[in-house]
Formats: C-alpha cells, sequence, structure tokens
C-alpha cells in the first residue's frame, strides 16, 4: 500500500479510531498495529508476509536464547551468528541471487568460459532491507548486551513490521522504539496535529516536487547523448533533488504518521544538501542507516581510531556494504565506492589540516559556507547520476557527456521551474532547519493564528490537487 | 479521549471546504460534460465525439501522437481526408473502437491509414497514460461488448479499473499507478495483435483499404526495432502487411527530435508524409 494512494486515505483513518477507541489497552494497540501492518505489507503480495514473519520469529528467538545462555559467550555468539546468517542469507537469495549469478557468468565469459548457470524470476519484496537490519540490530544489541530480550512475540512483531516505517525506514534501533511499544501510549492532541503538518509537508515534497522533478528526468534521462551540457548538468540537479523529496518525503510521512500513533521515529534527514564536506553530508542524509553502518560495521572495524591505511579500509568496506545494500546493481556498488574515494580523501585531508577552501576569507561563516556547500552538493550529484544509471556504461556516458558536451544553450526543457521549486523548497527547510520539520510552528510567531496556518496548509493542498504528477512510486522501496 | 475527539473534529473541519469544493467542481465539469475539456485526454474524448459524426471523406486516418503532429484531429480537416489521431496510450484497441464509432454513424471510407511509431504497437494497456487516455474515455456500456478476453483480462489487472466512472475521479487528474508488467514480446502486445485483427476484418466488412504506415522514426531505435520478433505476428492475416510496415521505417537523426520520439519540426516533413500517404 503506497501512502499516496486511496487504500492508505482509508486505511489510516480507520486503523486511527480503532487504536484510540476501540483497542484502547497497550496490549491490543500492539495486536493493532501488527495486524495492520500486516495488511499494509500484504496489500503488494501477500507472499511478502511469509518473509518477514521468519525474519521476525527467528530475531525474536534468537533474542530470548542469546539472553538465556548469558553465562556462555560461545553458544550466545552462535545464536547471534545463526540469526545474522539466516536473515542475510533471506536478502541476499531474494535481493542479490541473480546479480550475482549474472556477474560470474559475465566474470566467467570475459576470460573466455561460457557457463550455462541460469538465472530465476524473483520478485524482490518491498523494503526487505529496511527491515532485516532493523531485526539485525535487535539481536546484535542483545548479544552486546545495549538491549534486553522482549518476550512478548506481539510487542516485537510491532516493532518489526510498525507500517509507516516498514518499507522505507527510518531503520529503528530496539532500544530506541521497542520501549514505546512497551509503555502506554496517550493521545497527545498537539503531537498528532504536529504529526499531521509533517505528513503533509512530506506529502507535499514527494507528490508535488519529486514527482514532477522525476516526470522531467525519467524522459530526457534516456536521450542524454544529444542534450547539451546545462541540460544534462539541469538534469542531474533535477534527480538530486526528486532522489531527496522522494526519500526525504517518505520519512516525513512515516515520521508524521508514527506520531498520530503516539510513536516517535528517529530524524532521518537533516537539510543534506546544505553540508559543507561529504562526511557532514553523511552525517545528514539517511542517518538511520549511515548510523547503523557505522556503530554494527565501522566501529567494530575499528573505525577512526587506527591507522590512516586501515580508516580507509574501513571507509571502502561501509560504502562498499552500503551501495550494494541500495541494490544488486554494480551502479550501486560504484555509487558506494564513489563516496569511499570521497570521504577516504576528506579524512586524509582532516588528518593533514589540509583544506579546500582555506584561502577563503574568514569575515562570515555563513558566506564562506556558500562555496564549500555548493562543491559538496556538485559531488553529491556526480554520485546520483551514478545511482540513477541502469548500468556502468550508461553512468560513464552521462558523466563524459556532462563534461563535454557543448555549454551552448540551447533553451532549457520544462524543468526550470521545478529547478525554482525545488530551491524555493530547500530553502524553507533551511530557515526552519532547528526544527523537527518545516512545517513545526512552534515557536508560534505569525503561526500562533490559526488561520495563518490554515492559510499555509490550504495552499499546500491545492498544490498537491493541482500539481501532483501521481504516477510514481517512491524510490527507495526497491531497496 | 477528548483530546482525540477534537483532533478528529478539527480534521473533519479541515477537510469539509476541500471536500465541498472538489464536490461542487465535479458537479460543474460533470454538467455539460465540461470535464472533456479540462481533463488529461481531452484529445480522445474530441476524437471519440468526432468519429461519431457523418462526413463524406473517403480518406480516414487513426493513428497516434506522432501521426497527430501532422494530422491533427483538433484541428480543421482539409478536403482530403478526415484526422482521428490521438495519444498512443489508447492502444490499437482504441483506434478500433474510433474506427468502429466512424462506421457506425454511417461513414464509408475506401482507404484507412493507420499511421503508427512502430514502439506503439508494445501497448498493451499497461502504460502511465492508460487509465486517463483509455480506461476514463472506453471502459463504458457502449464500448465493454466490444471487449474480447484478453482485452477485459488486461483492464482487470489495472489498479481500480472499477473506479474510473466514478465522478470524483473521472473528472479529475488522478490516476492510480500503473506499474508496466515484464513482456513477453518485443513488438506487439496480444492486444494491439487481437484489434489489429478486428480491424483488419471491418476492412473486409466494409470494403475499404486498411494500410498501416510507420510515423518517421529516430535512429536511436534502430537496432531495436531490427530486433523485433516477427514470429510475434506470423500466424495472422496481416503478416505481410506489418511485415511491410517494418521494413519501410524512415529513420531520422536524434537531432530531429525532441524525446527522441516526436519530432522537432513536423511542418518540415508534412509533404513528404502527403505524398507517402498520396493525399497530394
Amino acid at each position: 500500500m503506497l501512502f499516496h494512494s486511496i487504500d492508505f486515505a482509508i486505511f489510516l483513518p480507520i486503523v486511527f479510531i480503532l487504536y484510540w477507541f476501540v483497542f484502547k489497552r497497550r496490549r491490543w494497540q500492539n495486536l493493532l498495529i501488527v495486524m495492520a501492518s500486516y495488511l499494509f505489507y500484504g496489500w503488494w503480495d501477500w507472499r511478502f508476509l511469509l518473509l518477514i514473519a521468519v525474519t521476525s520469529i527467528s530475531s525474536f528467538s534468537c533474542g530470548i536464547l542469546i539472553e538465556r545462555h548469558d553465562t556462555n559467550k560461545k553458544i550466545q555468539r552462535a545464536i547471534s551468528a545463526f540469526n545474522i546468517i539466516l536473515n542475510l542469507l533471506i536478502l541476499c537469495f531474494f535481493k542479490y541471487f541473480n546479480f550475482f549469478i549474472e556477474s560470474i557468468v559475465q566474470l566467467f565469459s570475459s576470460i573466455g568460459i561460457k557457463l550455462d548457470w541460469v538465472t530465476i524470476q524473483i520478485i524482490l519484496p518491498v523494503g526487505i532491507s529496511f527491515y532485516t537490519f532493523q531485526a539485525l540490530s535487535y539481536t546484535i544489541d542483545i548479544y552486546q548486551k545495549k538491549q534486553k530480550a522482549t518476550k512478548d512475540v506481539i510487542e516485537f512483531l510491532a516493532y518489526i513490521s510498525f507500517f509507516p516505517q516498514l518499507v522505507a525506514g527510518p531503520i529503528e534501533r530496539a532500544t530506541h522504539l521497542l520501549p514505546q511499544f512497551q509503555t502506554e501510549r496517550r493521545f497527545s492532541y498537539p503531537q498528532a496535529v504536529d504529526g499531521a503538518r509533517q505528513m503533509l509537508w512530506g506529502f507535499f515534497k514527494k507528490l508535488v516536487i519529486a514527482d514532477n522533478c522525476g516526470s522531467i528526468v525519467d524522459i530526457y534521462w534516456n536521450y542524454h547523448e544529444i542534450l547539451s551540457g546545462p541540460t544534462l548538468v539541469l538534469i542531474a540537479i533535477l534527480f538530486s533533488f526528486q532522489i531527496y523529496c522522494d526519500f526525504s518525503g517518505y520519512s516525513d510521512i512515516a515520521i508524521g504518521c508514527a506520531r498520530l500513533f503516539g510513536i516517535n521515529l528517529m530524524r532521518n534527514f537533516n537539510n543534506p544538501y546544505f553540508s559543507r564536506n561529504i562526511a557532514e553530508f553523511w552525517r545528514k542524509w539517511h542517518i538511520s542507516l549511515t548510523t547503523w553502518l557505522r556503530d554494527y560495521i565501522y566501529v567494530p572495524l575499528g573505525g577512526n581510531r587506527c591507522s590512516p591505511l586501515r580508516v580507509t579500509r574501513n571507509i571502502f568496506i561501509i560504502w562498499g556494504i552500503s551501495g550494494l545494500w541500495h541494490g544488486a546493481n554494480w551502479t550501486f556498488v560504484c555509487w558506494g565506492l564513489y563516496h569511499a574515494v570521497l570521504l577516504s580523501i576528506h579524512h586524509l585531508m582532516k588528518a593533514s589540516g589540509a583544506t579546500l577552501f582555506s584561502r577563503l576569507p574568514h569575515h562570515s561563516k555563513h558566506v564562506t559556507s556558500i562555496p564549500k556547500v555548493i562543491f559538496t552538493f556538485g559531488l553529491t550529484t556526480i554520485g546520483w547520476v551514478i545511482f540513477r544509471a541502469h548500468d556502468i556504461k550508461e553512468a560513464s556516458s552521462y558523466l563524459m557527456a556532462l563534461f563535454t558536451h557543448p555549454y551552448i544553450h540551447r533553451g532549457f526543457i520544462d524543468g526550470k521551474k521545478w529547478f525554482v521549486a525545488g530551491i524555493v523548497l530547500l530553502s524553507i527547510e533551511w530557515i526552519q532547519r532547528n526544527r523537527q520539520h518545516a512545517l513545526d510552528f512552534s515557536d508560534k510567531n505569525l503561526f500562533r493564528y490559526r488561520i495563518a496556518r490554515w492559510i499555509v496548509y490550504y495552499a499546500l493542498i491545492t498544490c498537491i490537487l493541482n500539481f501532483s504528477a501521481s504516477n510514481h512510486t517512491f524510490i527507495y522501496f526497491q531497496f | 479521549m477528548k483530546s482525540v475527539i477534537r483532533f478528529i473534529i478539527i480534521c473533519l473541519l479541515f477537510f469539509s471546504p476541500i471536500a465541498l469544493y472538489y464536490s461542487l467542481k465535479t458537479f460543474w465539469l460533470l454538467k455539460d460534460d465540461k470535464y472533456k475539456l479540462s481533463i488529461h485526454g481531452s484529445e480522445v474524448y474530441h476524437a471519440i465525439d468526432k468519429s461519431k459524426k457523418k462526413t463524406t471523406y473517403k480518406k480516414l486516418i487513426l493513428g497516434d501522437s506522432t501521426a497527430k503532429q501532422f494530422y491533427d484531429s483538433e484541428e480543421k480537416d482539409t478536403a482530403d481526408f478526415y484526422a482521428l489521431c490521438c495519444s498512443q496510450a489508447i492502444g490499437i484497441i482504441g483506434q478500433y473502437f474510433l474506427l468502429n464509432n466512424y462506421l457506425n454513424a454511417g461513414n464509408r471510407p475506401d482507404t484507412v491509414y493507420l499511421v503508427y511509431n512502430p514502439l506503439s504497437f508494445a501497448d498493451n494497456l499497461d502504460q502511465v497514460y492508460t487509465y486517463h487516455y483509455f480506461l476514463k474515455p472506453f471502459y463504458r456500456s457502449e464500448y465493454k461488448p466490444l471487449f474480447t478476453q484478453c482485452a477485459r483480462y488486461q483492464i482487470h489487472k489495472i489498479p481500480k479499473y472499477w473506479a474510473c466512472q466514478f465522478p470524483y475521479i473521472l473528472t479529475s487528474g488522478w490516476a492510480p499507478l500503473i506499474e508496466q508488467e515484464q513482456r513477453g514480446y518485443s513488438f506487439i502486445s496480444p492486444v494491439s495483435r487481437e484489434y489489429l485483427q478486428k480491424i483488419d476484418s471491418l476492412s473486409y466488412h466494409y470494403h475499404f483499404v486498411f494500410k498501416i504506415l510507420p510515423s518517421l522514426t529516430a535512429e536511436h531505435w534502430k537496432s531495436r526495432i531490427k530486433s523485433f520478433n516477427h514470429q510475434e505476428f506470423a500466424d495472422y492475416r496481416f503478416k505481410d502487411k506489418l511485415s511491410a510496415y517494418l521494413n519501410q521505417i524512415t529513420y531520422l537523426p536524434d537531432s530531429c527530435f525532441i524525446d527522441s520520439v516526436h519530432l522537432k519540426s513536423p511542418e518540415l516533413y508534412r509533404q513528404a508524409i502527403d505524398r507517402k500517404l498520396r493525399l497530394r
């Protein structure tokens, strides 16, 4: 079920009313969340439910077993390893089986050996990478004694399958989300209103900005070989806007929706396109994944506290995994490695005390930030070109065209107004950067008057109803 | 509990002006079919209305948007031909319905041309705009008896197909997300094949010559078109027509196209196309 579908518009009010009026007790509310989440997820394909159930039950049982064998570290490790391997096997089979087979066949054919291995048709369950990582973090946390295993299966199923964040995150940690299912929830009017506002902002970002940018990118991307330099730059920037508004829009809807049920989810984006360097960008983009990778892979590998060579190795491991996590395609791996290169350079420069913009005058922090922000945005946009391409050949041909095609202005295509709209949206978010989201009117000012707030809401709804290009799913669903 | 009720009341109050506005707007648009001019696919409604008129033209041109660049059904017709070209999203099935309307109106053309992009035959009612361009105008009692089992099967795969005639949906720009299926064919879809056969049958029944002509195509698509599997239509009566169609495609450099499908300056090629159709 998509957030921007009629199905969800019917589903959400029904679940909301049942949650607060019928299933008033905590355990019943958790049960309702599980049923609603399974209905939400099964709406795509009921067979997906089997997978999420296996992942959940395995992690739940392993959690209890790890805690039960508190004194025997070896058994604990074996159980933890079993759960990790099982979940990764499921993930790898559904997401990477064909990719690996095709890659091996290609590799061997390049050295003249012909393999007759066949790929099989596998449907990729939506959001499998998200809930698998969430399940993995639970057992790892128990193993590391950061989290107590829950004995209540319903509460655990609710934690894994909570429908607002089930298919595209934020990837929650048990330490943050599980306790919320273990305590009574009280309806808070300000929290619910703020959640609804955040949902509205998310819908606006997704349906108006992301989808319209996406429509233009989809049309022109395939013809990059014949487009001029400025047009290619514009298309690449529009894709940067699309992916941000699509994914952060989803996160806003998810966080806002969860707040209607008295649940707080972690923040997933924090104005990433205003970052002054690539490391800062990754602290602000898809925060839940970056922190997951940092805590469960990067830090155990040694993190930053080792020799520069090992730090570089760690960065490459993390970003290789991050690339593969995003999808079974070499473009994602290359995109991950591209960021690994950028981060390694950044780290080495930082370690040696060198900076790219050291010669800029230090009059004003904001003024000197502008070239840094533009430079970082340019680097990430190049990364998005690799990310968006269907294969490496397409990525390299686009990048080549981006730098070699004539920079003669032949008149931009229809994208100009959405470019401006994207800039305006980012600026609004920047102005509201110290708040939870762009429509957070907590410190009032003019917005202490309901009429002023409602004018803003109606304006956004008018834009959604009149300018939405409704034929796009969320980009991150495929991951 | 009071605060939940308060929240629900505020939400209802907030959304009621929007609901009221859209109800009134829908009512206004439905009156005198004004919605046909304002929504996606207005050209299809125009073509449908036009297809039901009695005329004396002997040459009828059907086609997709590439044909519409030359023979726009929304422009005044010349003395030579009558054009019913509109978007490819109506599919060959939609072209059949337009032709059927035209014949049922008592018109008796001697030649019917289908000017079509080689890539458009693959439309299996699974396009992004199928809901707006095909379902809303054609999924009506008037056309339902003309649906084959294959077409009905495809239509039933479209999400919320049953809701397409609901007043609010019919008059709005809303459409569900249609995800294209993995295709087991390269050139012509099962639905297109069936309805091309039906058009062919009409030509025998009403004694007109039915010609399928390719629109000007970008070089970009050449290799893909060359790889089309001719076995997909090998068993059909119109196989020779389709083979000839594929053989007479004229390729132009990619730079002549806006989006590799539609020409930047169609007026430059108008005479050549007219000659091909023997309109001059």
